[in-house]
């Protein structure tokens, strides 16, 4: 018999935890920076996929996007690191602790300028984790310089007109080894939400290029990573689904159009194709389609290469399962008698 | 010239101009941003270059060839980018290559914070980088400071052949000041050591490698031979009240600042009170602290760090007077009325005279 008295169960997800067990603190970022979003995002996709947030490994670089792990998963392990040294202080404790989801958080400062002889090596080694760039194309912290992925053309605040080439991170990325690769946008909730959960089921080194507008060095007229160039340039290579282990694949659409990827984890990863001739598991195809559309002027988004078989970096080194640090001592100490036999082969 | 109201940051751009610096090669960080957004501005307009580079360590990678090249060029930072630069810095120290580096201080270790500190003396003072070698260290107290020891630093640097840091806490390089500069500005020229592309220095060799032990030794005899030369003839400080002084305060930068306020604070009580600020801190002062030694009763070294340039006084001083350390860290500023506690309880231990006349009729003069 209920009681009057009695509060609403919240609602929970998979493994019993509500939403409010994924949160973090207070954004201390602008309001409506692009970040935020990605944090809810975040949030969304772990409490959608019944992570236990013990489990994640949040690390960090530099920068105003270095500072977004703090707003999302407080129950989270963190590591807020080094400018341009996401990378390298990723791969330590990747290694040391192979047990934990890692989800890296980084810029298009930390990691296209300073940090860019770290990530070109991450990728190349397929080491698994989620590797987001939250991308504004400026120094936020430092008051609005451009970044390294700035475009061609694209205007600061104060009329000075960047004429270099941006660094595709996307593009480099497929090229060193990266299996799971992809852009989204933080204003496309729907994209970038299936994006991140098919991210936490895939096994090697995930690359997300996030476009995240800056509101206060970036927003304006003349910027190319602005809310309105985004919504007008955004040009979806494919339609992103993700259909989760723990959940039944339904059957209502046209498979012709539909690629469906199987996982490492059994989940789904639903692709359909918004354009003619694009295959997400063809390298060169994928290098050449984003060359092609930045010569168009246009910002593609979706999933450009996913790989599922490849070994990791762990699968490489051919490490044991346990984490370093919590080997015990039986695991790692000859007992008396072996050590005796080996000291009397000696003799 | 008039005087014009800037930030201690933007003063170091228009003195490194008109000391005829064409290079300015930068990575943003708080609180020197100032520095490189003014370059940006101003240095394309002097017929100079501006490059924001990918990291400090291209920075002072790309003043290593700059300079090869026989360019005056500069770059600015603050300590974890100049931690960075270590490795560049010691190459060129070795290769005996000039350029000027503005390290605007911040809290640390690591990331620290913004605020400001004075905890970079271990690593720009005493070298920072690998080998036996040191940098000429200049410490501004004022936005107009900032300019005249760039312009200072300048050539320092040309003249020994060694980067030349100008090294301010974050307030220095942060606050507004009436500036006056030059009324003449230098030419940049060429110098003959210099690897310029022509037939006259074609044959010259700027290097840091020398793979015969014999060799190498000498090249260091030589860098140790310019430093007791810069030491000899280089080493600046301003004494403030310090002549007749019993309790003689030792700081730099902005303390420099607190510490006059703290000596007049003091004369104005009759106390035998004055500053020693040291200008250089490579060289440092030494002979001017072993001298003050000889009347003062006691030294307070005042820092915004854990200590680190009291290491020097006390070498100076070598025992023959006490040294008082106040300090505060982690962006946070000593007052005048912490250092004047530890003033007045020396007063009473070493009996310091009190005067109630001659002391006050010379600060009404002031």
């Amino acid at each position: 018999m209920a009681t009057a008295t009695a509060t609403p169960t919240p609602k929970v997800n998979r493994i019993g935890l509500p939403i409010l067990e994924y949160r973090g603190g207070k954004s201390t970022l602008c309001a409506g920076c692009g970040h935020n979003a990605i944090s809810e995002r975040i949030i969304d996709a772990l409490y959608e996929m019944g992570v236990e947030p013990e489990r994640v490994m949040k690390m960090s670089g530099i920068g105003c996007s270095s500072k977004s792990p703090a707003y999302f998963l407080s129950r989270s392990h963190s590591f807020n690191s080094v400018h341009g040294r996401m990378a390298a202080v990723s791969t330590g404790a990747v290694l040391a602790n192979q047990q934990l989801l890692t989800l890296g958080v980084s810029g298009d400062g930390d990691t296209a300028s300073i940090g860019t002889g770290g990530f070109v090596h991450l990728m190349r080694r397929n080491l698994p984790m989620i590797y987001i760039i939250e991308n504004n194309g400026v120094y936020g912290l430092t008051k609005g310089q451009f970044s390294a992925t700035a475009d061609i053309g694209s205007k600061l605040k104060t009329g000075v007109i960047n004429d270099l080439p941006p660094i595709d991170t996307c593009s480099l990325a497929i090229q060193l080894g990266a299996t799971f690769v992809g852009r989204s946008f933080s204003g496309d909730k729907k994209q970038l939400l299936a994006m991140l959960k098919a991210a936490i089921a895939h096994k090697g080194t995930v690359l997300l290029d996030v476009i995240s507008p800056c509101v206060t060095f970036n927003d304006h007229e003349g910027s190319t990573k602005s809310y309105k160039f985004m919504q007008e340039k955004d040009e979806p290579i494919n339609e992103v689904g993700f259909v989760p282990s723990f959940e039944e694949i339904d059957v209502d659409y046209d498979s012709g159009e539909i690629r469906d990827i199987t996982m490492h984890d059994g989940s789904s990863l639903r692709l359909r194709k918004l354009h003619e001739d694009f295959d997400p598991t063809d390298k060169i195809n994928s290098v050449r389609t984003l060359m092609e559309s930045h010569e168009k002027g246009e910002v593609l988004t979706g999933v450009f290469y996913i790989e599922t078989g490849k070994p990791t970096f762990i699968d490489l080194l051919n490490i044991v399962d346990e984490p370093l640090g919590q080997q015990l001592e039986s695991a790692t100490k000859p007992t008396r008698e072996i050590f005796d036999k080996l000291m009397n082969n000696l003799k | 010239m008039h005087k014009q109201l800037m930030k201690g940051n933007e003063a170091v751009v228009r003195a490194a101009i008109l000391a005829g610096c064409r290079g300015f090669y930068g990575y943003p960080i708080t609180p020197a941003s100032e520095i490189t957004e003014t370059a940006a501005e101003l240095m394309p307009k002097a017929g100079g270059v501006f490059l924001q580079a990918e990291s400090e360590v291209a920075a002072i990678n790309m003043l290593y060839g700059a300079s090869s090249a026989g360019v005056r060029c500069m770059t600015a930072s603050s300590g974890p980018g100049i931690s960075l630069m270590q490795e560049g810095v010691s190459y060129m120290a070795g290769a005996e290559l000039p350029c000027v580096i503005a390290d605007i201080t911040r809290g640390g270790p690591g990331l620290g914070n913004l605020g400001s500190e004075q905890s970079d003396y271990h690593q720009v003072v005493k070298g920072g980088g690998n080998g036996s070698y040191k940098t000429i260290v200049l410490a501004p107290h004022s936005a107009q400071e900032m300019a005249d020891l760039t312009a200072l630093a300048f050539e320092l640097a040309d003249k020994y052949r060694t980067p030349v840091y100008l090294m301010a806490d974050g307030f220095i390089g942060q606050m507004m000041e009436p500036v006056e500069f030059p009324q003449a500005a230098v030419a940049p020229k060429t110098p003959e050591w210099a690897v310029a592309g022509t037939r006259e220095t074609r044959g010259n060799l700027i290097t840091s490698l020398f793979m015969d032990n014999d060799e190498l030794e000498q090249r260091l005899i030589r860098l140790q031979a310019k430093y007791a030369q810069a030491e000899r003839e280089e080493t600046r400080s301003e004494s403030f009240y310090s002549e007749d002084a019993e309790i003689v305060l030792v700081g730099y930068g902005i303390v420099g600042r607190i510490l006059k306020a703290v000596t007049m604070e003091a004369r104005a009580m009759g106390l035998p009170v004055g500053l020693l600020r040291p200008i250089t801190l490579f060289p440092f002062p030494k002979l001017e602290v072993a001298r003050h030694a000889k009347h003062a009763k006691a030294f307070v070294v005042v820092e915004m760090s854990n200590g680190q340039m009291i290491e020097d006084v006390r070498l100076a001083v070598n025992g023959a007077r006490p040294v008082e350390f106040v300090n505060r860290m982690g962006g946070n500023v000593p007052t005048r009325e912490q250092i004047m506690e530890v003033v007045l309880r020396l007063v009473m231990e070493h009996n310091v005279r009190r005067s109630e006349t001659a002391e006050e009729a010379r600060l009404a003069h002031v």
